[in-house]
């Protein structure tokens, strides 16, 4: 009975509450009005709250809304992923975890990918220095765009003629690698019209070899370097080429590679007949390039050449004395001990003059043929001229910002070919994770139903 | 009036159904806060706290069929007790105990004596039952402080008439001592 005048006074209390009329009329029981007098002094004491506080919490949920969605993302990722550390989470610490972790990826990434060939030099492989090696970059369309301006039109008609100019690149780190490259072409042929005659000469023909003097009888060795700026290093050196060719002289050397910022930078060296130099020189100054530096030197080798001609004499003369001593002592039918001795005394003398003359053909070589260093090197490496220029900081500014933004897409898309392979352990790990994470929330949620309960 | 302790790592793009549920619980919020703890800037940084979490937990994901009212209802409740929780208090067994701060004007008179008494009286029931309470004096009805409590309407009108008479119990027992 009781209960269910306490359930009928529930129900009134109720309706009288929700409707706010708290005031006791006489058709109330005195219990009721007993509660509703209690009920409306308590809801007195209790505090509405202040213009002033609403507003600004209302000021500040709306400042909120345009800086939050990282904010966000990291509190669910926190409130989702996080909650179960035992730890207090420190959003700095998971930052520079997540920046470390970044980096890690972005240097793996590379190295995982092999010897780096980015910034790749070229240069001639140990040992064949002055064969005309040709070296390559990275760029396959740079191989070919190079290899087309040494090439001859059309094949050489008996492959013995012809000599193989090999490729290989030179990374960052120095390590030498042939693989990429070999994907393209690995040898190339060259008519031996286009063999500077160092090459020639290695292969057994003397070209210029006969002593080189000026009008007045001395023997001078000519050099000369140039730096060029230019557009275009493949047209530049297509040009070079030409030039030496037409003057009866060939490459020497070459070396190419590529810029920072993707552009073909080559030095190649000439050699030219001494008689065409002035000549050569003049048709470098005019090819239409910008001419950076130029230095010209001779060196004056009369003496030095004199004087090796001298003890050659000499000794030649000893040389036939001794002979002529070795005859007679065969005839005077002396000991073999002396003839042993004269003997050994010839071939003495026959090396020295052996070595003499190697070193006045050297001499005549270089006096015969003038070496030209050319540096094709592209506009953007070249030493910018002083004072301040706006529109050249611009320039550069920008050029340093698509380079970011390429350097970025390159890793983007790195890592997205390695996606098949990074991404099956982190998912799998990812899903460890969030098995664990969930465990974890729903023993929390029971024990808290069990707290409530 | 302390700024919300999670004001700086706020939240997404207002939402007008966000909007909507603040101007219509503010108060509510407020006036329930305020009745567990009787503390004015106590209850005002709990408001501003209850609103900040809901701001950044927006929308419910689960509501358990309730309106987000009461799942705004529960923060604020869970804020309650992490408070008490934090502050190592513990709920006081008589009058003796109670601390009562009233910033109201005349103080002494008789209308300030029994307000006095019954926010003593309030403070001197169990949880339960200031939960009850506070969740009618926030303006609730059984059905939504059944919905935050997660138990049944009946239970919940019961629960409010049950912890009115105690409180009516205690003011009288506390008339008693006064006189």
């Amino acid at each position: 009975m009781k209960k269910q005048s306490n359930k009928k006074l529930a129900k009134e209390l109720a309706a009288r509450l929700d409707a706010g009329d708290l005031e006791p009329t006489g058709a109330d029981s005195a219990e009721m009005q007993d509660l509703l007098a209690l009920y409306a002094c308590l809801d007195s004491v209790v505090e509405e709250p202040s213009p002033k506080l609403q507003r600004w919490v209302k000021r500040l949920l709306r400042e909120s809304r345009f800086s939050g969605w990282i904010a966000a993302w990291v509190e669910r990722f926190r409130a989702r992923w996080l909650a179960w550390l035992p730890r207090r989470y420190h959003p700095a610490l998971a930052g520079g975890v997540a920046v470390l972790m970044v980096l890690v990826l972005a240097m793996s990434i590379p190295s995982a990918l092999g010897p780096g060939l980015d910034n790749s030099r070229a240069r001639v492989p140990a040992g064949n220095e002055g064969r005309g090696y040709f070296a390559a970059v990275r760029s396959d369309s740079t191989i070919e765009d190079l290899a087309r301006t040494v090439d001859a039109p059309e094949a050489p008609a008996n492959p013995d003629e012809s000599f193989a100019y090999e490729f290989e690149t030179v990374d960052a780190d120095g390590q030498v690698g042939y693989s990429d490259v070999g994907e393209v072409q690995d040898t190339l042929k060259v008519q031996p019209g286009a063999v500077s005659p160092v090459d020639a000469e290695s292969s057994g023909e003397r070209v210029g070899t006969e002593p080189h003097a000026s009008d007045d009888g001395r023997m001078i060795v000519r050099r000369a370097a140039f730096t060029f700026v230019v557009q275009d290093a493949g047209t530049s050196f297509a040009r070079v080429q030409e030039i030496a060719a037409e003057s009866g002289g060939g490459i020497y050397s070459l070396e190419s590679g590529k810029t920072p910022r993707g552009s073909l930078q080559t030095t190649v060296s000439i050699q030219v007949p001494v008689d065409a130099c002035d000549q050569v020189l003049a048709q470098l100054r005019g090819m239409g390039a910008e001419l950076l530096s130029e230095q010209v030197t001779s060196q004056d080798v009369t003496a030095s050449y004199v004087d090796l001609d001298a003890r050659v004499r000499n000794l030649e003369l000893a040389e036939g004395e001794l002979q002529e001593l070795l005859e007679a002592a065969r005839e005077r039918g002396e000991k073999s001990q002396g003839i042993l001795s004269i003997y050994d005394e010839l071939v003495n003398i026959r090396q020295q003059i052996e070595q003499l003359k190697g070193q006045m053909t050297l001499l005549e070589h270089s006096a015969a043929l003038a070496r030209i260093d050319v540096a094709l090197i592209p506009e953007e490496i070249a030493p910018e001229p002083a004072g301040f220029d706006a529109g050249r900081v611009l320039r550069e500014a920008w050029e340093e910002v698509v380079r970011i933004f390429e350097d970025i897409a390159a890793f983007f898309i790195r890592a997205f070919a390695y996606a098949p392979l990074i991404l099956p352990p982190l998912l799998v790990a990812a899903l460890v994770v969030w098995l664990v994470v969930r465990r974890v929330r729903r023993r929390a949620a029971v024990s808290e139903d069990g707290e409530e309960a | 009036m302390t700024r919300p302790q999670h004001q700086s790592r706020q939240i997404k793009s207002t939402d007008p159904g966000f909007e909507a549920l603040y101007d219509e619980c503010f108060s509510g919020v407020y006036r329930y806060v305020f009745a567990r703890v009787q503390d004015t800037a106590t209850a005002e940084d709990l408001t501003a706290d209850a609103f900040f979490k809901a701001w950044r937990k927006w929308p419910p994901r689960e509501t358990n069929g309730s309106v987000p009212k009461a799942w705004l209802f529960r923060i604020a409740r869970n804020l309650v007790v992490d408070h008490y929780r934090a502050e190592g208090r513990r709920p006081v067994e008589n009058l003796d105990e109670v601390e009562v701060r009233d910033r109201r004007p005349n103080p002494g008179g008789d209308e300030h004596l029994s307000a006095l008494v019954v926010r003593t009286a309030l403070s001197l029931l169990s949880a339960r039952d200031q939960d009850v309470l506070s969740l009618r004096l926030a303006g609730l009805s059984n059905k939504e402080i059944a919905s935050v409590l997660k138990i049944d309407k009946g239970a919940a009108g019961m629960a409010c008439l049950r912890a009115l008479k105690r409180l009516q119990e205690k003011v009288e027992c506390g008339d008693e001592k006064t006189e």
